[in-house]
């Protein structure tokens, strides 16, 4: 392979895997509305407890627990969706006498992720006081080593699919001629990526489903007949049927190029027909995740495409650049000094197209610069931008040292220097493999993680840093000292919120004050209650708005009377 | 039948199996966005 070939192959790998999308970075079905109220007292038994969430939610993998104090369970049958609002689960219960419970849900989201949540209500009209309920595990990864190892396997074998056609039928055509029997292992390599993406897929299904459904991988017959239940699994279904219509179209298109000279008609149409097949495969994995579930779906299944398009001809192509070097035999010299220039002008184009659709999927999930190191997902990205620096610098020493000292050696007939160069190569492709190995390690850690919700965007600067646990915290804002306190700052249980404010050590009363709430670690609709005085200059509320264990923006809005009203914001970490 | 009407055909059928991703990919999209 020529150097700048090296080169080029040395940076398009480890951009592709540090920019290899995330396919499933995701959105989460946010829980909108709830029937008995959270933390409200129902006069009387409901019949039945629904939930409702911003998308539809599938009943048969939803689990909706509603137990007493007691710890019984008194949901007396399955969640079903509700008749008039496919977005509302219904769950029917017992006859409930007065007294505190705990609802306690699953469901998984559109693009196939599982939530969880609780909340507590009460039948009066003497309930007593809020018992402390034991709540399950709230947090559920979709990022399990099962999971993350089928899909990295099925987004492999159609992105290389994809890579090897355009090199058999675009790169390495001209070379045909010379080498029949690279182009023949060219096509073969193909088949057997498309063959594995077919193996693939179901597999991933399978695995996926299982975990939506809570069962082992190995219950098949339990299993199959749930896929087409969650819209991922009926995505995935599509994606089978369309990467088998590529591998059609492909294999036509490579069976009757005659592989010199124009190309026919025909061998034009059947091009056509696999370049559109190709093309629509690769928008599946964006409908099926994250791309099709934001605010800008258009702009981010279209980032999602460039991205998933860019990186197969890419990584296909390096793969091809293997098979062509293996299988080239005698005129390899030729064949490479063909292909890889070639190559060479495809991948720096990939390479461009990979980085700006990367950077710009990167603006749509993250709301804001500081996000990039205050949470897990940014810290992700960045851990992957250092492995990169670290792999481009091995790239850049191949281009500037290795390079040179192999063209010298094989323009003089040098053959220590050339025997030099090859030990350098070999040392800086041994680290670049490795670097890359590390990046992919971060790219599993990255797609495991929620990206920044974007409440953190419009939340403002945060005074404080608060819990868990019971708080008691003084911030100072313009002339005003607020104390906050927060009792007991519990998940899914009532806690007291309470603000006393004072300017110049008087206590400031009849003030407005409104206390907004907002899910810091996943999107959920924001909570806003008023705060009602009590002792001059407090003013408190007592509610289980902290829904879910996490990390909270609690803004306390004051507008005291006759003065500019001003905002109090602290980030508040729940525990269960 | 020669084998030119054969690489016609062969060629449609590609051609077929392309359009027919595209509508598949489509009403998936329409399914889901």
């Amino acid at each position: 392979m020529s150097l700048r070939g090296r080169a080029v192959c040395g940076l398009t790998f480890a951009c592709l895997f540090l920019l290899v999308p995330v396919p499933a970075a995701w959105a989460h079905a946010a829980l909108l509305r709830t029937s008995p109220q959270a933390s409200v007292t129902v006069n009387g038994s409901p019949a039945q407890v629904t939930l409702t969430y911003d998308e539809a939610v599938e009943p048969r993998f939803a689990v909706v627990s509603v137990t007493s104090a007691a710890g019984q369970q008194q949901a007396s049958g399955a969640p079903r969706t509700s008749p008039s609002d496919p977005h509302t689960l219904e769950v029917p219960v017992k006859k409930l006498s007065p007294g505190w419970y705990l609802v306690y849900w699953r469901v998984i989201s559109a693009d196939g992720h599982p939530v969880r949540g609780a909340f507590t209500f009460a039948v009066g009209p003497n309930p007593g006081p809020a018992p402390q309920f034991v709540i399950p595990s709230l947090s559920e990864s979709a990022a399990t080593p099962g999971l993350v190892t089928a899909r990295w396997a099925m987004f492999l074998s159609i992105m290389l699919a994809v890579g090897l056609f355009s090199m058999r039928t675009l790169i390495a055509r001209p070379t045909a001629a010379a080498a029949p029997r690279a182009m023949r292992a060219l096509s073969i390599a193909f088949g057997i990526c498309i063959v594995a993406g077919l193996i693939a897929i179901p597999i991933y299904m399978l695995v996926t489903t299982a975990s939506f459904a809570l069962r082992s991988v190995l219950d098949v017959a339990q299993i199959v007949p749930l896929i087409r239940s969650s819209a991922l699994g009926r995505a995935l279904v599509d994606l089978e049927i369309v990467t088998g219509l590529f591998g059609l179209a492909a294999a036509i298109a490579i069976r009757i190029d005659r592989g010199t000279g124009a190309r026919s008609v025909a061998a034009l149409l059947a091009m056509v027909g696999a370049v559109l097949a190709g093309g629509a495969m690769l928008v599946v994995p964006g409908l099926a995740g994250h791309a099709a579930q934001t605010s800008s779906a258009g702009l981010s299944l279209t980032f999602d495409w460039v991205h998933l398009v860019s990186g197969s001809l890419w990584i296909g192509g390096l793969a091809g650049l293997l098979v062509l070097l293996a299988f080239a035999g005698e005129r390899r010299g030729e064949v490479l000094a063909t292909s890889v220039p070639r190559f060479s002008k495809l991948a720096i184009a990939s390479v461009l197209a990979v980085i700006a659709s990367g950077v710009g999927a990167s603006i749509l999930h993250l709301p804001t610069l500081a996000t990039l190191w205050q949470t897990s997902y940014g810290k992700a990205i960045l851990v992957k931008v250092g492995l990169l620096c670290l792999a481009l610098v091995l790239g850049g020493l191949n281009f500037a040292r290795t390079s040179p000292r192999l063209v010298a050696a094989h323009a003089r007939k040098d053959a220590e220097l050339g025997a030099s160069g090859a030990g350098l190569l070999r040392r800086n492709v041994t680290g670049e493999v490795l670097i890359v190995a590390g990046i992919v390690a971060a790219a599993m850690v990255l797609s495991s993680l929620p990206p920044p919700a974007k409440a953190l965007g419009s939340l403002g600067a945060i005074n404080a840093h608060v819990g868990p646990g019971t708080v008691n915290q003084t911030v100072h804002e313009g002339p005003y000292t607020v104390d906050i306190k927060i009792n007991p700052n519990r998940a899914a249980a009532p806690s007291e919120f309470s603000i006393t404010i004072q300017r110049g050590g008087k206590p400031v009363t009849g003030a407005t004050v409104i206390q907004r709430f907002d899910m810091l670690d996943m999107d959920m609709q924001q909570q806003a209650y008023t705060l009602t005085e009590g002792p001059p200059g407090t003013y408190s509320r007592t509610t289980p708005a902290l829904v879910m264990v996490g990390h909270w923006g609690l803004s306390f809005q004051v507008e005291p009377k006759g003065s500019a009203p001003f905002t109090v914001i602290v980030e508040d970490k729940a525990e269960g | 039948m020669n084998s030119q009407t054969g690489v016609l055909l062969a060629s449609l059928l590609a051609l077929g199996a392309g359009v027919a991703a595209v509508v598949i990919v489509l009403l998936l999209g329409q399914a889901v966005v």
